[in-house]
Order: C-alpha cells, then sequence, then structure tokens
C-alpha cells in the first residue's frame, strides 16, 4: 500500500468534485460568453463559483479573477504592484519563486526589490518586515504558509500594521498552501489581492484564483476577448472552475474539526520519527506551521537516494518543494533559514485523506530508509 | 491531388548481392512507420516502392504525417508525393497541367522548369523524349513566362510511366539515406540518457543496424525520474531507429562494491567495463553482433584514448562509436533534429559519476585496471545484473 505525503506537490482530486465538473465537459459545455442558453448556463455556474470564493476568503467586496493556477496568479499580482518605475516592493523571505524571481523583473524596471532577513524558525517578526517599508514601497507581498516548510507568517498583524501606517501600499497574500487550513478573513486581515489553486485542496489541476478586494483593477498580461472583466481574457476553464469551487464547498462541509486531528497526528509522527531517527531535526517553527506539514533535515545522507529508498518502502514524500524537485542547487528557502547544505530535507505533507494510522506505522520504514542512505553513502567518505 | 509517395532507395542498389534482404527490410520498416497512420498500402511494383492509400483515394490531412515518417526511415534516398492517373497520356497530360498550377501558385516569380517523363512501360509507342515534349508543353501552357533549363531547374515535373501505374510528382524530398535498420545485423546501444548515445544510436541505426537498448541506473543513488527520461528518450527515438525496448539494469551494487574495494581513480573505467561486459551478455541472449556507445574523444576524462582501450578491452564484441571524432557541435544539432536534445539536456546525475573523485583516471593502464579486477568481484556482480534484468544465458559459469 502506497502512502502518499506529497500532497504539498499535489492533492488528489475529490470524486465529488469529478462529478461536479463532468456535466460541464459534455452536457453543459457552453462557452460563458455566448448568448444563448448553453452559454448562459455556463455564466451562471462561473457567477456562482465566483461567489464561493470570495465567501470562503472573507472578501465583502471584490472580484475573482479565475487564472490557470497559483504562479499565474502571483504574476498578475506583481505585474499590477510593480506598474510604475520607481519607489520599492517587499517581499518575505521565503517566497514562492513565482514572487521572488519577479525580482529579477523589478529591478530591471528600476524598482528597488527590499526582502527582510528571516530566523530560523522560518517566521518573520512584523518589525523585520515593515522596517523595509516607507512611503515608496509599492507593494508587499507575504506567502501566508511557506510551500517547504509550512510556517505560518504573521499576515493578519501586518495587514493591520499597513493599513494603519501606510494604507496606499498594494498587500499581496500567497495564500496557495495556506487556504482551507488557515482561516483567511481578507477584510479583517487588510489583503489586496490573495492568490489560491485548486489542486492544493482537492480539486481540479489547472485552476487558480486572484481574489482582489474593492474596486481595484489588475493589469492584464494578455490582450483578448475581454474575459475576466478584461483582466484574464480567453475562454473560461468552465469545468475546472466548477470544480474549484465544489473543492471549496467540500471542505467547508468537512468543518475545522478535520483540522486539529490531522495536527494531533502529525504532531505524534514527527515526535516518532525524531525519536527513532538519531541527526534528524524538524525544520522551521514547530507551532506556527500548517497542520499537514513535517519537514525533516536527516544528516550523512542525500535527498535524492533517500526518496527512492522512502519510494521502495511505499512512502512517497518531496525533497524540498515538487516545484523545486530534480534541481541540484539548494532551495532558496533552506539556504534562508539557514539548513546546511550537506543534510537530506524531506517534506511530508499530509492532506484529509491521508491514513492517520498507517502514518504512524510508516514511521519505521522511514528510519529504516535513512539508516540504510546513510550505510551506501557513507561508501563516499572510503578514500 | 496526392494519392501516396514514390519512394527512392538509391545505396542499397549498390549492394548487388543482398539486394532482396535489403529490400524487404526497407519495406518492413516502411510498413511499421505507415501503421499508426492508418488506411495505407506499401506496394512494391518492379523496382519501385509506393506508399498509397488503401482505399484509392487522396491522402488528405494524412500526408504531411506520412511525409514526416517517411523522412525519417533510414534507407530512402529521396521520395516523392504523387498522383496517380488513368493509363491515357491524355489523363497524364492533365494531370501535368493540375501540377503546374499548383506550381504557378507556389512562386510569386516564374522561374525555371522541366519535365522527366520515365517510360518503364515499353508498350507505349512514343519515344521518352516524344513525351517530355508532349507534356512539356502541356506544362509551359500554365506555367506562364517560365524558362526551360534541363539542368538545375528549380522545378521539375516527373512522369513515371510504369506497367503496373502511370503518376505525376513534382517535388523531390530528401529521405535520411543511408541502409534500412536490420540490414546489417543487430546491435546494444548503451543510453546513458545525456546528449550524445541517442545521436550515436541514430548513426548506427542508418547504417542498418537493429538496435535494443541497455540503460545503466544506480539504485537509490539516481533518480527514478532519470530512468523515466531514458524510456522517453527511446520514444523519442523509435520513428527512427525503431523501437529500442532499453533494458533497465541497475548497476549500483556493483558500483557501492567497487567505491569499497578499489582506488577511487580507476571506478568510472571499472564501472564502464562491466557496462559493457553486461551488454555483451545482452547481446549473446538476443543475436546481436555489436555494442554501440556515445563515446566522444577527449569530452570527459573516461573518454581519453587510453581508458578507451581499456573499456574496449574487457569486452570481446566490436564497441562501435559512431561520435568518436565528431564536434559536440554537430552532435548537438544531429540530437536537436532527433528530437531528444530537449530530453537529454534535463539534469539529472547518471551511473557513471557515482562516487568518482574531481580527477580521475585519464591515462589508465590495462595491467593496472585487470589488477584492480582481481580483487573486485565483478563476475558475481555480472550474474547478479544478468539475473535482474531477466537474461541470464544457461551457459553462464557461475560466480567463482
Amino acid at each position: 500500500m502506497i502512502l502518499y505525503l506529497d500532497n504539498g506537490a499535489t492533492t488528489r482530486t475529490s470524486e465529488r468534485v469529478v462529478q461536479a465538473m463532468l456535466p460541464y465537459f459534455h452536457q453543459q459545455f457552453g462557452n460563458a460568453s455566448s448568448g444563448h442558453q448553453l452559454g448562459l448556463d455556463s455564466r451562471n455556474a462561473l457567477e456562482a463559483s465566483r461567489r464561493v470564493i470570495l465567501d470562503a476568503v472573507g472578501c465583502g467586496r471584490g472580484r475573482v479573477v479565475f487564472t490557470s493556477g497559483g504562479t499565474e496568479a502571483n504574476g498578475l499580482a506583481l505585474n499590477t504592484g510593480m506598474k510604475g518605475s520607481a519607489g520599492n516592493v517587499v517581499s518575505g523571505a521565503l517566497e514562492h519563486s513565482s514572487i521572488r524571481k519577479g525580482g529579477d523583473g523589478a529591478t530591471v524596471k528600476g524598482l528597488e526589490w527590499r526582502v527582510p532577513s528571516i530566523g530560523a524558525t522560518g517566521v518573520h517578526t512584523v518589525e523585520e518586515i515593515m522596517a523595509c517599508v516607507d512611503d515608496s514601497t509599492r507593494m508587499v507581498s507575504l506567502m501566508m504558509a511557506n510551500n517547504e516548510i509550512g510556517t505560518v507568517q504573521p499576515v493578519e498583524e501586518l495587514g493591520r500594521t499597513l493599513r494603519a501606517t501606510y494604507p496606499h501600499i498594494w498587500f499581496h497574500v500567497d495564500g496557495v498552501q495556506a487556504f482551507t487550513k488557515v482561516s483567511i478573513d481578507m477584510d479583517q486581515m487588510g489583503i489586496t489581492s490573495l492568490s489560491l489553486s485548486a489542486h492544493k485542496i482537492h480539486g481540479p489541476p489547472g485552476v487558480g484564483a486572484l481574489v482582489v478586494s474593492g474596486e481595484r483593477a489588475v493589469h492584464p498580461y494578455l490582450v483578448g476577448g475581454g474575459q475576466e472583466d478584461g483582466m484574464r481574457p480567453g475562454t473560461e476553464n468552465v469545468p475546472g472552475i466548477v470544480g474549484f469551487a465544489e473543492a471549496v464547498r467540500e471542505v467547508q462541509a468537512h468543518g475545522e474539526a478535520h483540522l486539529a486531528i490531522m495536527k494531533a497526528a502529525r504532531d505524534q509522527f514527527i515526535e516518532a520519527l525524531l525519536a527513532k531517527v538519531p541527526g534528524s531535526r524538524v525544520n522551521g517553527h514547530r507551532e506556527h506551521r500548517l497542520c499537514n506539514n513535517a519537514h525533516f533535515s536527516f544528516e550523512s545522507c542525500r535527498s535524492g537516494p533517500l526518496l527512492e529508498l522512502f519510494e521502495e518502502r511505499g512512502v512517497l514524500a518531496s525533497a524540498g518543494s515538487a516545484c523545486h524537485a530534480g534541481k541540484s542547487t539548494p532551495s532558496a528557502v533552506m539556504e534562508a533559514i539557514g539548513v546546511p547544505r550537506d543534510v537530506a530535507t524531506i517534506r511530508f505533507t499530509l492532506s484529509r485523506e491521508t491514513p492517520l494510522v498507517e502514518l504512524l506505522s510508516a514511521v519505521d520504514r522511514i528510519a529504516d530508509a535513512v539508516e540504510l542512505a546513510r550505510k551506501s553513502d557513507g561508501v563516499r567518505s572510503v578514500p | 491531388m496526392i494519392h501516396g509517395f514514390l519512394i527512392r532507395f538509391g545505396e542499397i542498389w549498390l549492394k548487388k548481392g543482398h539486394k532482396d534482404r535489403f529490400l524487404s527490410a526497407l519495406v518492413g520498416n516502411i510498413r511499421a512507420a505507415c501503421e499508426p497512420i492508418g488506411g495505407l498500402e506499401v506496394r512494391t511494383p518492379r523496382g519501385r516502392i509506393l506508399v498509397v492509400s488503401s482505399d484509392g483515394k487522396e491522402l488528405g490531412v494524412r500526408e504531411s504525417r506520412l511525409r514526416t515518417a517517411i523522412g525519417r526511415i533510414p534507407g530512402i534516398q529521396t521520395f516523392s508525393p504523387v498522383t496517380f492517373c488513368e493509363r491515357d497520356l491524355q489523363q497524364v497530360e492533365k494531370t501535368v497541367e493540375e501540377h503546374a498550377r499548383s506550381i504557378a501558385a507556389a512562386h510569386s516569380e516564374p522561374s525555371t522548369f522541366k519535365v522527366d517523363t520515365n517510360r518503364s512501360d515499353k508498350r507505349i509507342e512514343h519515344s521518352s523524349s516524344e513525351l517530355n515534349r508532349r507534356f512539356g508543353s502541356a506544362a509551359g501552357a500554365v506555367l506562364d513566362h517560365w524558362k526551360v533549363q534541363l539542368k538545375a531547374p528549380e522545378v521539375e515535373i516527373g512522369i513515371e510511366l510504369h506497367r503496373s501505374f502511370f503518376c505525376v510528382f513534382s517535388r523531390r524530398l530528401e529521405g535520411a539515406g543511408g541502409l534500412p535498420v536490420g540490414a546489417s545485423g543487430r546491435g546494444i546501444v548503451l543510453l546513458s540518457g545525456g546528449i550524445d548515445s541517442p545521436v550515436a544510436a541514430w548513426r548506427a541505426a542508418r547504417r542498418g543496424l537493429s538496435l535494443r537498448g541497455i540503460h545503466f541506473y544506480a539504485s537509490p543513488h539516481t533518480p527514478r525520474a532519470a530512468r523515466e527520461k531514458v524510456l522517453e528518450i527511446a520514444r523519442t527515438l523509435s520513428p527512427w531507429v525503431g523501437d529500442l525496448d532499453p533494458v533497465m539494469c541497475d548497476l549500483g551494487p556493483f558500483q557501492r562494491h567497487c567505491a569499497e574495494q578499489a582506488p577511487r581513480n580507476t571506478l568510472v573505467l571499472l564501472y564502464r567495463r562491466q557496462m559493457c561486459r553486461i551488454a555483451q551478455a545482452l547481446a549473446h541472449g538476443t543475436g546481436a553482433q555489436c555494442l554501440i556507445t556515445g563515446d566522444n574523444l577527449g569530452q570527459v576524462a573516461s573518454q581519453t584514448i587510453h581508458n578507451l582501450g581499456v573499456i574496449q578491452n574487457a569486452v570481446a564484441l566490436p564497441l562501435l562509436r559512431p561520435l568518436l571524432c565528431s564536434d559536440k557541435e554537430d552532435i548537438v544539432s544531429e540530437a536537436r533534429e532527433l528530437g531528444t536534445y530537449r530530453l537529454s539536456i534535463e539534469p539529472f546525475p547518471d551511473a557513471c559519476s557515482l562516487f568518482v573523485p574531481r580527477n580521475p583516471e585519464t591515462k589508465a593502464r590495462l595491467e593496472v585496471i585487470e589488477n584492480v579486477e582481481k580483487y573486485v568481484e565483478w563476475q558475481k556482480h555480472l550474474n547478479d545484473a544478468l539475473e535482474q534484468i531477466g537474461y541470464r544465458p544457461a551457459s553462464m559459469d557461475p560466480a567463482s
């Protein structure tokens, strides 16, 4: 039996979501811009989905721009926030590459890209970030929960501070990993724009959204038929968007109790693994982290071979984030929080479908794999 | 208006005594390439190969797929999209005019042309030159202001009057050249996943070798994705070289054993000699007569002329190195053409570099390596590897 612990990379699309999507492929297949009834049905489904998303993130007045996923949503926000050629943009130290690499574009345009430092806990303090913010700051971008180590940033506190001191600043939050695991209230938290992705919450891949509060416009990358208020032209992916909304409804139906259960099981898993495997440690803050994330360093072995050995033992995990796997350079997140280069770094991520009993019984297999990896990698030290 | 392709196979005619064997290999390969497209028939009227629509109708949307497929089959010199017509010279004339019209439409400026009739059906009373004049004036009437030029014209309208078919064509496309796959024997190609070995496979296939692939990985040190990449490379190559069906062999246990037992600067040579031995056993098991690698002289430390000699010495079968003296840029441009370059450059660690120091041996001496091998249980690991890939010949001696 395979134990899938790579839900940070993607989750299984739930049966309920697939069923909700199916009619929009072969029955209600109309183009949402068409004037006939088939088209209007699609439009209605699209608008209903929009309301579900707005409601789920506590955005009383605002718009949802559907995108192909989190990366595109982040790109749209950056494209908007970096409009103009003077001033600075402040970004968190552990941002996803779709934000982090925007720094290159900012520098080209003459904007200053500021990144506050971060400690080994992987959690910023509001003071750290505010020290970078001034009158000429155009945008502050912060990832609500990190995609590798799962640490949760003080978004609400930062949003309130920004609103009190610099209300003109565009506050963008990358909520891809946090959505449905951490409560998000855009109005309360003072968030200007929020990136979301469906496939992290048992929705379909290829769908995401940028939620923008108020009447603010987004500067599009593309030109075309004017869909999504002209902010993201192109025929809407109605089946995908319907699936996204259904995934949100399904999470809401599950309520919050399962999050606490997941967190308790995750904590037990961490404790058991720490006890069983010498030379192991947890990366990132133990409390301020997503309930589904356990991120470890294992001394004296390498991530690649270790993952192979896990897979042989029926455990699927990842080294850092999936977006980063396969690359031989160390991840920027590991560098930022000061994890040494010569350890294996492994991310285990759960979902509501993870069988928690199985999870705890996998600890022995994981420990066994680490021992073997150390043995075979230990060969490297033979002269 | 295109009903099929007329295929010309140049070099095969040079091989007088083996013509039939070569031709049947080529026809078999063309049939295999046509199969996924569907609704096609390969016919071999005397001295010709024709690929035609089985219902006799125009190829339509299949034309471009078929053109691409034929262009990749080794053993074909040139090929032409043809229009068939009835056995009636007036019909042929009309078809020539049709071709002339499409030529005129495709050229903004008048240029030069000629008409070339091949009258292999000797029952036709007119001579070739009479026919050329007749069809030439028909084409000339359409090709306004075009000049006839017999030597190196811009466009050539060809007319085949064969005993069993009449057809007209106006384009001559370059084939892949070389010899039909299978005509020269069988080989085992060592696929590393890098840029070179797929190109080596292509060059060997183009000289008529039918290939089987083998890939060496080192579990758990090399990622699973690297193995998937090699399979994808083999799939990408298959229209060019046929199905490589790579055998996946785990060299990890042998490599760990060597790293414990042998001086580190000899490791690459030990690995590569062992890879050749395993590939040789696979060759014996599958009836292949040679091994093929993507070695390129001096490209990396293991590819010095000294080391290449020491590696060859591990096996009795000829070790072919089609890229040995090629420039890297030429190899890269061939890899791009084959479509494998994009896959090959995905960065994955390969088995060769495992545990290998920065400065491996570049001037290996055979006696030194053979001496080291006395302390390395290569025979046992060879047997283990063959068992793992499911090729253990009955005659193989058990580990001593």
